[in-house]
């Protein structure tokens, strides 16, 4: 890692990356749920959906303006 | 099915699209940033005032999850392609190929932002026609907001007819129509005319971005020309065999335009400095680094593969069907809302055949384009990686959007509310429908960002209410598929797919904002010539 570069996990593509990756696993999980009719299943997969796809609008108008409004 | 149809109900309905309208037009969100939020108040209508359970929602998102990944396979391998073809500086290649094939500008920019993306819609539709031409536009000195805006209006006429008229057919099916009937006959006709409309509008008003009067005293020729071939031609096409409706006049206007190039009126060099689309930066900056051993043709490649596979697998029906027994798709469990609206069982839900798919055809393209290359020694050592990398990190952020915008479009529709919008409609203005008849077709597009999807949906329903108002069934259906074409060009999966590959994610606000007045415009135009036909006369 080169001195003073983010690491790409921390950049907002790299959170974006793992948003998606765990919207994929959720996907699997939710389709078990379903398909086994196992509702504390497919009602987690649902969950696990909708938070990993709010994390963009949180992160970028919630979570960012907070501290920008803290540290300034 | 119960719903109560009143005014509370349709708001509700409603409020999920205006939120996501007002984020990216008002506010200028990204996709990214503003699908989320319309997904999040889709759900919570969804469960407190349509009465859907969590069983409903979860089997409606994990269709729209899946459905997105059918969009982002189509994706990723059209960004690749456009990584393959940047790497070894092709786009340079071709732009000044095509200046010296098409020395007016204007042609060269309605040849690549209309003619050869309603050839692309011809055959293979998908997003592909934006996917593949705005990284052109963009390589050919476009601005990258107009290298999206442009392919999107210039391919949508062909959204009905074209990729082998699925989008006709699934209004066909949807409307009880059998080929070669009255009906079916009258229906197409209707369509094709409406469309020929659009076709027309799109020509302009590309001919108007680049350079305003001049550009549009300059370009009305080859537009009046195009169309003829483009929207004529579809016209009389539709009475004789609807599959080539558009793939058959898109071949020749693809031919047409080279001819035109070498006329007197078109024949010598001709641009407009200062146009507002043209980024003249990034023009100046091509000059160096073209590579001088590649010809057009070479940097052409992958198209032309592309354009060969895709031609070799869907128009011959025997391989098509061979290599399309290869398919499969997930199954799902009726499910019910406490209104009773239901969203039926299925076995094999939205099935991918991966053997005749858009992105297996972009993919192997973006392959034999790689192999092509680094057999001339176009591409660098570790360029392939490189190529490989930079596509993955383009596609993942737009997934998001693509994701959220699909599930919400799945759960609007599974719970009822995209169906209470449209009914809503229906019941408040009467005979007046007709006017807005397209716009339900458009909204239909908008919501599933697909013509064909916004046909299944709002097909038999739009059957119904010109039955129940005693408007012409043949007329409200054109309008229908004719509206829905035109909402391809505001549907937000294709405008995500050109805002990815021109690399300008998280502007699709500005897109619409530009491309919305022409759209409505053109939706009402057609509703209006609706509405003087079957009702007044």
């Amino acid at each position: 890692m080169k001195e003073g570069k983010t690491p790409f996990f921390k950049t907002k593509q790299g959170g974006l990356t793992i948003a998606f990756a765990v919207i994929i696993a959720a996907f699997f999980i939710e389709v078990y749920g379903l398909a086994m009719d196992l509702k504390p299943v497919y009602i987690t997969g649902f969950i696990i959906i909708l938070a990993a796809i709010i994390y963009s609008p949180v992160e970028v108008y919630l979570i960012k303006r907070c501290n920008w409004r803290l540290f300034n | 099915m119960n719903i109560p149809t009143n005014l509370f109900m349709w708001l509700v309905a409603a409020l999920p699209i205006a939120a996501l309208l007002i984020l990216m037009i008002k506010f200028q969100w990204g996709a990214t940033e503003a699908a989320p939020v319309g997904l999040v108040i889709a759900v919570i209508s969804g469960l407190i005032f349509y009465k859907a359970d969590f069983q409903l929602l979860a089997a409606e998102s994990a269709k729209g999850v899946w459905s997105s990944i059918v969009v982002l396979t189509i994706v990723w391998p059209a960004i690749l392609l456009f990584e393959v073809v940047d790497e070894v500086k092709g786009f340079a290649v071709i732009r000044k190929g095509m200046q010296r094939l098409i020395p007016n500008e204007l042609l060269q920019l309605l040849a690549v932002s209309w003619i050869f993306v309603s050839f692309l819609q011809g055959i293979t539709g998908f997003g592909v026609p934006v996917a593949v031409g705005a990284p052109l536009l963009l390589g050919m000195g476009v601005s990258p907001l107009w290298a999206v805006i442009i392919p999107l209006l210039g391919h949508t006429w062909g959204n009905t007819f074209g990729t082998l008229s699925v989008a006709w057919q699934a209004l066909a099916m949807s409307a009880g129509m059998e080929a070669g009937t009255d009906m079916y006959l009258k229906t197409a006709l209707w369509a094709a005319s409406f469309i020929w409309i659009w076709n027309i509008i799109t020509g302009v008003a590309i001919c108007w971005f680049y350079g305003r009067q001049k550009a549009i005293k300059k370009g009305l020729p080859a537009v009046i020309i195009v169309s003829l071939i483009h929207g004529g031609g579809q016209l009389v096409l539709t009475q004789v065999n609807t599959m080539l409706a558009c793939f058959v006049p898109a071949c020749i206007a693809f031919v047409v335009i080279f001819i035109l190039g070498r006329t007197r009126f078109y024949k010598d060099p001709w641009k407009i400095e200062d146009s507002g689309i043209m980024n003249q930066e990034h023009a100046l900056e091509v000059k160096e680094d073209i590579p001088l051993d590649m010809k057009m043709k070479d940097a052409f490649v992958p198209y032309m593969i592309l354009t060969g596979i895709t031609l070799f697998v869907l128009l011959i029906p025997a391989v098509k069907n061979y290599l399309g027994e290869v398919s499969f798709g997930l199954s799902f469990s009726e499910t019910t809302t406490g209104y009773g609206f239901t969203n039926s069982a299925v076995t094999s839900y939205s099935p991918i055949s991966p053997l005749i798919h858009s992105g297996t055809f972009l993919f192997l393209s973006s392959l034999a384009g790689l192999i092509f290359y680094k057999s001339h020694g176009w591409i660098e050592k570790n360029g392939i990686k490189k190529v490989f990398m930079r596509s993955l990190l383009k596609t993942i952020p737009s997934g998001i959007a693509v994701i959220g915008f699909i599930i919400m479009s799945k759960i609007m529709g599974g719970t009822g509310q995209t169906m209470v919008l449209a009914y809503g409609i229906s019941v408040v203005i009467g005979k007046g429908y007709a006017i807005l008849a397209p716009v339900v077709g458009m909204l239909g597009s908008f919501m599933t960002s697909s013509n064909m999807a916004s046909n299944i949906l709002f097909g038999e329903f739009q059957l119904t209410t010109a039955k129940l108002l005693g408007l012409n069934a043949a007329a409200i259906l054109g309008a229908q598929t004719a509206g829905g074409a035109i909402g391809g060009t505001i549907c937000p999966g294709n405008i995500i797919l050109g805002t990815t590959t021109a690399n300008i994610l998280g502007k699709e606000g500005l897109v619409l904002k530009k491309i919305m007045p022409i759209t409505l415009s053109a939706a009402a135009i057609v509703g209006v010539i609706l509405f003087i036909t079957q009702v007044l006369l």
